[in-house]
């Protein structure tokens, strides 16, 4: 679905945001982006929809180079974006609203575009909201009504610039939910985020540092057991898996996973 | 959940069902539009007359409390009073009642303030009809309507129309923020209203500054997201809402008009 | 310092954006030097709460003292000013572009302690000290706020609060948005500010681990009634009250509930990673001595 050939983004200052980046993002797979702040997670997420174009390298979008996309409302159709402040990506005066933004721009014709939000606003969960103000909705649902946004241009891939930082835990667990079932349904998803705890419904995560691809994209599993790299590029552990370390487990996701490992441990150490 | 109460938010939209409510917002402007001439053209108190009788009976189809559309002179009360004072005591006319000075009270000068008076408290009490049946978004789209064949002339309407429905969209969002700043420099020891005038208003930079600071980076936020999604201007665009010209709207229109015509009329 | 509130209510605040969400019936008084922590689903009034404690919404009904000034009167004329509330309690938002102003970080700094009548000398002095403290360099005081990274931002917020050295400082969420990093050095930075001051901290967060990691006692609102007041390690023992009103355990405690229910023999009161960690080698400790024979 994505492809980075050595991509390279400068400022204006020569600043390298992204110094020689190359990845690959398969078709259906959910890739968590992690990084502290100002590692350039965010500035590699805008290159895949097109909201900014490589100093050096290449950009491959569904196999073809960001270049060849000169109908440019095509890539945004292609590869929906839901950024990190739920107030300033809304922009319609009702839920129904805020969904038929993108589908407006296309031009589609009205039913069409019914039909586009029942579906995306059922597919987040906000069905039979479609009259609501979006100052009614709470931080969760904002980010919710965003993805449907998104949702309703039927893209191929969905790309989250740190869309739960500033939501509550409740928020992040809606999120997230809509994101498994989307996922579950083939969509490609690329999360960036410095929460952890997030990373443990993704397919694979890879680390960002200065710019660079520190810790190639592996399954959760694995990077969690890399305990000293995580360290070094200041990515924090879920408190469950730092527990486990203090108890001599590496890579744990989750407290059953713990309780079983200390048992096995025990038992080991008996025999 | 843990959401606040939503809603119209600010405007005077009062949220009934009524014949009104359901015409067309364009009909309702342009009616608007000729009751308001008419209105301006009538000079004498028994058309005046007519013209309550008929504002009463709009109101009343509109389903708005009159109590309401009262309310809305109260705030030009002070206007109103200036006003017919001015006239009471300043036209010059023949049959003189009282006299001191400057000061001269004609029976003219009672007829005209008295017709002035009329003429503002209609104009203001039945502007209402437009504004409590017509949602802020339904102006919006009838305005951005109506002006369409300037866009010919090369008069940026699709961009006002949208500028109003996202400034409208973000009221609440700001009203917020702005709420949440002044309380911020509150617990700093920022007052508006007491201390050395050097002190307030640095207090109210103190506001001013973020607010802006932050509306500005709303807005360009804003302007990336809607790239986004696929926003390229107002070409090609179709948008959600449809304003439906019916029969009862061609119906209230012409009403409207012949009314305001026979005002015109009765001025001679 | 003592925070006392006694039958505080605050039912209606503002029209639709603006509107408040209501508190009952609220008692509670807290002494000089405390850390406590306030939880609650969003929505149960932790907010309002912290708003009627610095006087930046009016009750409705109850009273309300902060030491020796009444937040509470009953001639809305004698309402406290602003300075009287800045001088004994300060507070630290979410965001510091909701505070951040000033042309120079200096400026800035200096905005609190201007308003409350201090001399200009006065005023360099404690910038030039809480520079220091936070780790910020001087060349700093010339520079526009709005220059500054996500993090020197929040220092600046959190020192233009500071430097008027309140005796009570309340702070919402003041962590969302921090990377782990960041937040840790956060932490570090108050705590060492609040043990030279003697301050009293009342700390919003929906982050319960930090909370457990640092708070001596625990506040739990819901829907707008205060549900629990107890010491950290107890009130984390009401395991159901919490659920009930939408609180998450801390991991720790999470951890030591799930080994005992497994089976093992453990005390349930730690707080910290480290703490559960200890209890839980010493549970398998004895568990490896039971299979043993």
């Amino acid at each position: 679905m994505f492809r980075l050939e050595n991509l390279v983004y400068e400022y204006a200052g020569g600043r390298r945001a992204l110094d020689g980046v190359s990845l690959q993002v398969p078709k259906g797979q959910w890739l968590a982006v992690l990084g502290a702040n100002g590692s350039g997670k965010s500035t590699l997420a805008r290159h895949l929809n097109g909201l900014l174009q490589p100093t050096a390298g290449r950009v491959l979008v569904a196999g073809r180079p960001l270049e060849e996309y000169t109908d440019i409302q095509q890539l945004r159709r292609l590869v929906g974006i839901v950024f990190q402040n739920p107030d300033n990506q809304i922009v319609g005066n009702s839920v129904e609203e805020d969904v038929a933004f993108g589908l407006e721009n296309l031009g589609l014709p009205r039913p069409e575009m019914r039909r586009r939000i029942g579906e995306a606003l059922q597919m987040v969960g906000l069905a039979g909201r479609e009259k609501v103000d979006p100052a009614a909705l709470s931080g969760g649902q904002k980010q919710r009504l965003a993805i449907a946004g998104a949702l309703a241009m039927q893209p191929q891939a969905l790309l989250l610039d740190e869309a739960t930082s500033m939501l509550d835990p409740v928020g992040v667990a809606e999120v997230l939910e809509v994101l498994r079932r989307l996922h579950r349904q083939g969509l490609t998803i690329v999360m960036i985020t410095h929460n952890m705890s997030e990373v443990l419904f993704c397919d694979q995560a890879v680390v960002l540092a200065d710019g660079r691809v520190q810790l190639p994209p592996q399954p959760p599993m694995e990077l969690f057991a890399r305990t000293a790299e995580l360290a070094r590029w200041h990515i924090e552990l879920p408190p469950v898996t730092q527990l486990g370390l203090l108890l001599g487990v590496e890579g744990c996701l989750s407290l059953p996973q713990l309780v079983e490992a200390m048992k096995s441990k025990t038992a080991t150490v008996q025999r | 959940m843990a959401a606040k109460k939503g809603g119209i938010r600010f405007g005077s939209y009062y949220p009934v069902d009524s014949f009104v409510h359901r015409l067309d917002p364009r009909a309702k402007i342009l009616a608007m539009l000729a009751f308001m001439v008419g209105i301006f053209m009538v000079n004498k108190f028994s058309v005046f007359a007519v013209v309550y009788l008929a504002g009463f009976v709009m109101l009343k189809t509109a389903r708005i409390p009159l109590s309401k559309a009262l309310r809305s002179v109260r705030g030009l009360v002070i206007l109103l009073l200036f006003t017919s004072l001015i006239n009471m005591f300043f036209t010059p006319g023949e049959q003189v009642l009282w006299e001191a000075g400057l000061l001269r009270l004609t029976v003219e000068g009672l007829e005209r303030s008295g017709l002035m008076l009329l003429r503002l408290v209609a104009l203001v009490s039945f502007s209402g009809l437009l504004t409590f049946t017509t949602t802020p978004i339904e102006l919006s789209d009838a305005l951005e309507s109506l002006l369409s064949p300037l866009r010919r002339f090369g008069v940026p309407v699709h961009e006002f129309a949208m500028m109003m429905t996202i400034a409208l969209r973000f009221i609440p969002v700001l009203l917020e923020e702005a709420d949440k700043i002044v309380k911020a420099q509150r617990s700093r020891g920022g007052d508006f209203r007491s201390g050395s005038l050097r002190r307030r208003l640095n207090s109210i930079i103190a506001v001013v500054v973020p607010l802006l600071y932050n509306a500005l980076k709303r807005a360009d936020d804003l302007a990336i997201a809607m790239e986004a999604r696929a926003y390229v201007g107002g070409e090609g665009r179709v948008s959600l809402r449809e304003l439906r010209w019916r029969a009862m709207d061609t119906l209230a229109l012409a009403v409207m008009l012949i009314f305001a015509v026979c005002l015109c009329v009765s001025h001679f | 310092m003592t925070l006392r509130l006694q039958n505080v209510c605050c039912r209606y605040g503002g029209e639709g954006p603006l509107e408040v969400t209501a508190v009952e019936n609220i008692s509670l008084e807290i002494s000089r030097g405390e850390l406590v922590g306030l939880v609650g689903h969003t929505g149960s009034g932790k907010s309002t709460l912290a708003q009627l404690i610095c006087g930046l919404i009016a009750a409705d009904s109850g009273d309300i003292w902060l030491e020796d000034l009444c937040l509470t009167p009953l001639k809305k004329r004698q309402r406290p000013k602003a300075i009287d509330l800045a001088q004994r309690v300060g507070m630290v938002f979410q965001y510091p572009e909701h505070q951040l102003f000033a042309e120079t970080v200096a400026q800035e700094l200096a905005y609190g302690p201007e308003n409350l009548g201090w001399t200009p000398e006065e005023i360099s002095e404690a910038t030039q000290r809480l520079l220091k403290r936070l780790g910020l360099p001087p060349e700093l005081l010339t520079v526009s706020p709005y220059q500054l990274s996500g993090g020197e931002k929040r220092k600046v917020a959190l020192a233009s609060v500071l430097i008027m050295q309140p005796p009570l400082l309340v702070l919402d969420e003041p962590f969302v948005g921090l990377d782990a990093v960041a937040r840790q050095e956060f932490l570090q930075l108050l705590l060492a500010w609040q043990k030279e001051n003697n301050s009293t901290i009342i700390c919003i967060s929906h982050d319960i681990d930090l909370l457990a990691s640092f708070c001596q006692r625990l506040l739990v609102l819901n829907r707008g009634r205060l549900k629990l007041d107890a010491p950290i390690r107890q009130a984390f023992n009401e395991v159901e009250l919490l659920e009930e009103c939408g609180v998450r355990l801390p991991t720790a405690r999470q951890a030591t509930l799930a080994f005992q229910a497994a089976g093992w023999q453990l005390p349930t009161e730690a707080l910290t990673l480290a703490e559960a960690a200890e209890a839980i080698k010493a549970a398998q400790t004895k568990a490896g001595e039971q299979i043993g024979g």
